[in-house]
């Protein structure tokens, strides 16, 4: 009796833990054959569902294709992503990013390559929205895996923002406008020597990762000009190439012995405008930080919380910015200081492009509605309407327009609807401006978007492999890691020494085993180019 | 025996030196509830202090905006409940078996759990295992099931058990009594110190639960307490880094470090009201095993 009933237990038991089991299996195949199902990095805007509602209401009849998001929080989605797709999960179309899992998965052929539909004609809009060139410079092992998501060919305006009203009390400047590196100077001299250092401000905030930043930066354009390309190879380095550009003529590492750069123009050989001058001068700067630099998270939060005169981001925060520092301190004035003088004369060419984007959207390799996908990319590139559903939400609900390329913010019960571009509509020909913005600040956001501003880079479209380098790659970065970001900082007595004694370390430990694995695949890159031509 | 001045010298100091002590940690809990109730501006101008020079309510109702902490309040309550109360089921139930010495191959048995102590299949292999094959995708019995059986905590009980005479299952076995009804009416019975002791490990873990919602639950209402505040916490960062991106400006300082907070004062609530009620049996379950007699 005992033993029945024991059994009886133990099946009803093992029934109990497989019911919710039976219940889980079910619930994950409800996605009707009509329905492509994306996943999205992101936090869900306010709003979100009426927008899905009105295009699988009006949009979808036209289309044929429903759609139905999951939004995944930022700081998960590089996990979740890598398990969803390791589970081959039924997702038609997923948000990456090379420092996602694009690589990787590009490597595996886990997305499925898009080249050929862009040429195949079935779908103009998307072989509009992404011109061949741009198509061809983001390849990745050889195919493109996914549909690069960028609004302009490069990566914003680099600007110190700074307290103009403090600016203005100096005299620095016209009326506190700094338009160039002395009169930045001048004006950190006078925080660091007036009232404001009794009160513990610091001329210049700066982030732990990025220390000074875009301050100073090499000029590409010239470089490319002369044939140089500054690019990361396990540490950075200048690829020199020849009067055609169709071969590698030599690489140099920054802090390599000046002898090495004998092959170069005349002006570079002394290493000085590769790298070498801006060294000495954030040595010399490095009097403006806080002491403590290197552990800080936040250098904007230092300036609204009145620690720091001025810090260093690009144009695209500016907005957030001015409202920012109004809240912080309803006295302060938010300047911005453009760094490269072209860009500032907003010249043509003014800076260098390589076409990449930093973000993505691919298609698994498993989904089996490919063509549905593609056909509800196609009508989101279409035209403005169809796009701005997505990324600015309802017309007339979430935002109105102002004249022919501005919009207004318009609050639902006190919330605007705010979509993350960058994950699924960012392109060059489907731009918006707030209408808030500032004149000359338009001015410059509408110069951002020309792709003449921009000088292509000889290289654009190369990728360093370096999977046959593991070894090498992670030892070289152990031994740069020891001093770039103390270097970023001016926080090294001797920067250029201390660089040289570590590039020299970096070279016996690899790094010029990287050195012959890049000449290699750069050559390969550019013979294959110019064989296309 | 009468108390010498040295006898209170060594009295004054070891006080001293333990309200200091008790002070230094409570200090840290005091600046965490004062700058949760302070506006970020303040507290960037300020920095911490005991006493906020500002006011403020917006950590609070920020967190509380979305209207989803009380749903994450029933997941975690119900997770830690039924969670903790399957686990001390299955794990008193295997760790009696393999304490009884009647039981052939529990040293083997007891070897297997010990082994997935040192070795298990890693992250991707469990995810497959619960997402594919379990089909616990999005289901709140992936919260619990993984987690049902602790190796360790299972260990711990079976030792406890171990220190139990046998005699007393011997002679409950004369009077005709089963496994079943030994196990509940005579071992459990005594061994309460053991199962506070376990219970309380597993429901902290319950309770601290978020790693696993973040790779099986998809659908935000059935967030548990932990994942959600962390998931508020991360969207905070994001709206203060993309702002821009999503061409939307936030008014005012997004509360970031407040909020964060907050979140520590909402989230350590109920379980800290645990400790107390459980303490008188800490002591004696802890060092089980270590008199015997």
């Amino acid at each position: 009796m005992n033993k029945i009933l024991k059994r009886v237990a133990v099946s009803g038991l093992a029934l109990a833990m497989a019911l919710p089991a039976l219940a889980g299996c079910k619930m994950s195949t409800r996605v009707d054959s009509d329905t492509i199902k994306i996943m999205l990095s992101g936090q869900e805007p306010t709003g979100w569902d009426k927008v899905v509602e009105e295009y699988n209401n009006n949009g979808a009849k036209e289309t044929g294709v429903k759609i139905s998001v999951e939004w995944v929080s930022p700081g998960d989605y590089k996990e979740k992503l890598n398990l969803r797709m390791i589970g081959s999960e039924n997702y038609d179309l997923v948000f990456d990013a090379p420092f996602n899992k694009l690589k990787t998965f590009a490597a595996y052929e886990m997305y499925v390559p898009l080249e050929d539909y862009l040429t195949s004609g079935e779908y103009p809009n998307l072989s509009a929205a992404f011109s061949e060139d741009i198509a061809d410079a983001n390849h990745y092992f050889g195919h493109l895996y996914g549909l690069p998501m960028m609004r302009t060919y490069g990566n914003g305006i680099d600007c110190v923002y700074y307290r103009k009203d403090l600016a203005k009390k100096y005299n620095i400047g016209t009326d506190g406008q700094i338009n160039s590196y002395d009169e930045l100077q001048q004006f950190f001299e006078c925080i660091l020597n007036g009232e404001e250092d009794a009160q513990n401000m610091v001329p210049f905030g700066v982030t732990s990762s990025r220390g000074f930043y875009s301050l100073f930066a090499q000029d590409a354009v010239d470089q490319a000009e002369n044939h140089i390309i500054r690019m990361n190879l396990g540490a950075f380095a200048h690829i020199l190439l020849n009067e055609d550009n169709t071969e590698v003529v030599d690489i140099v590492y920054e802090g390599e012995d000046p002898s090495r750069y004998a092959l170069f123009p005349e002006k570079y050989r002394d290493g000085k405008l590769l790298g070498l001058q801006r060294l000495e001068t954030l040595r010399e700067w490095n009097k403006y930080l806080e002491r403590d630099s290197l552990n800080r998270k936040d250098s904007w939060a230092m300036v609204t919380g009145l620690k720091a005169a001025a810090m260093v981001d690009n144009l695209d925060t500016y907005e957030q910015k001015v409202v920012d520092l109004k809240t912080a301190l309803s006295d302060a004035e938010l300047g911005v200081f453009i760094l490269k003088d072209e860009v500032r004369n907003m010249e043509d060419g003014a800076r260098l492009t390589d076409l990449k984007g930093n973000n993505f959207i691919c298609i698994p390799a498993w989904s089996n509605k490919i063509d549905k996908t593609l056909t509800f990319l196609d009508w989101l590139f279409a035209d403005d309407e169809n796009h701005d559903l997505f990324e600015l939400g309802i017309e007339g609900v979430n935002w109105e327009a102002v004249g022919e390329d501005k919009y207004e913010t318009l609050k639902v019960d006190g919330e605007s609807y705010s979509f993350p571009g960058y994950v699924l509509t960012w392109n060059p020909n489907f731009v918006k401006f707030q209408a808030s913005l500032p004149e000359d600040m338009y001015e410059y956001k509408k110069y951002d978007l020309k792709k003449e501003a921009y000088t292509e880079s000889p290289l654009a479209g190369f990728m360093f492999d370096t999977s046959n380098l593991q070894t090498e790659t992670s030892v070289v970065s152990g031994i740069t890691s020891k001093v770039s970001t103390a270097l970023e900082h001016g926080a090294l007595e001797d920067p250029v020494e201390q660089l040289r004694a570590n590039t020299a370390e970096a070279l016996a430990n690899g790094l010029d085993v990287i050195r012959e694995e890049a000449i290699r695949q750069i050559n390969e890159f550019l013979a294959e180019k110019n064989s296309d031509k | 025996m009468k108390r010498t001045k040295s006898d209170y010298a060594v009295s004054f100091v070891s006080y001293a030196f333990i309200i200091l002590f008790a002070i230094a940690c409570l200090i840290p809990l005091l600046l965490v509830l004062s700058s949760s109730f302070t506006s970020q501006a303040s507290l960037n101008i300020n920095g911490y202090r005991l006493i906020p020079s500002e006011l403020s309510l917006d950590a609070y109702s920020l967190l509380f905006k979305s209207g989803t902490v009380g749903p994450a309040y029933g997941v975690t309550i119900f997770i830690t409940v039924v969670g903790t109360v399957l686990s001390m089921l299955v794990t008193c139930a295997c760790a009696y078996a393999i304490s009884c010495k009647s039981m052939y191959y529990r040293g083997t048995v007891a070897f297997f759990i010990y082994f997935t102590m040192l070795f298990n299949g890693g992250l991707v292999p469990t995810y497959l295992w619960v997402t594919k094959y379990l089909g616990l995708s999005d289901s709140l019995w992936s919260l619990i099931l993984p987690s049902l059986v602790n190796a360790w905590n299972l260990l711990l009980m079976r030792n406890f058990f171990n220190g139990i005479p046998d005699a007393l299952s011997e002679s409950a076995r004369i009077d005709g009594a089963n496994d079943m009804v030994i196990l509940f009416k005579i071992i459990l019975p005594i061994s309460l110190p053991g199962i506070a002791t376990v219970g309380l490990f597993y429901a902290l873990a319950y309770w601290n639960e978020w790693y696993k919602a973040l790779l099986y639950i998809h659908t935000e209402w059935k967030y548990p307490l932990q994942y959600l505040i962390m998931q508020i916490q991360k969207n905070i960062q994001y709206v203060q880094q993309n702002a821009a991106n999503a061409g939307v400006v936030t008014e005012g300082l997004v509360p970031a470090e407040t909020t964060q907070m907050a979140t520590a004062v909402v989230t350590i609530g109920p379980i800290i009201l645990l400790y107390p009620f459980l303490q008188k049996y800490f002591v004696q379950g802890l060092t089980v095993g270590s008199v015997k007699g």
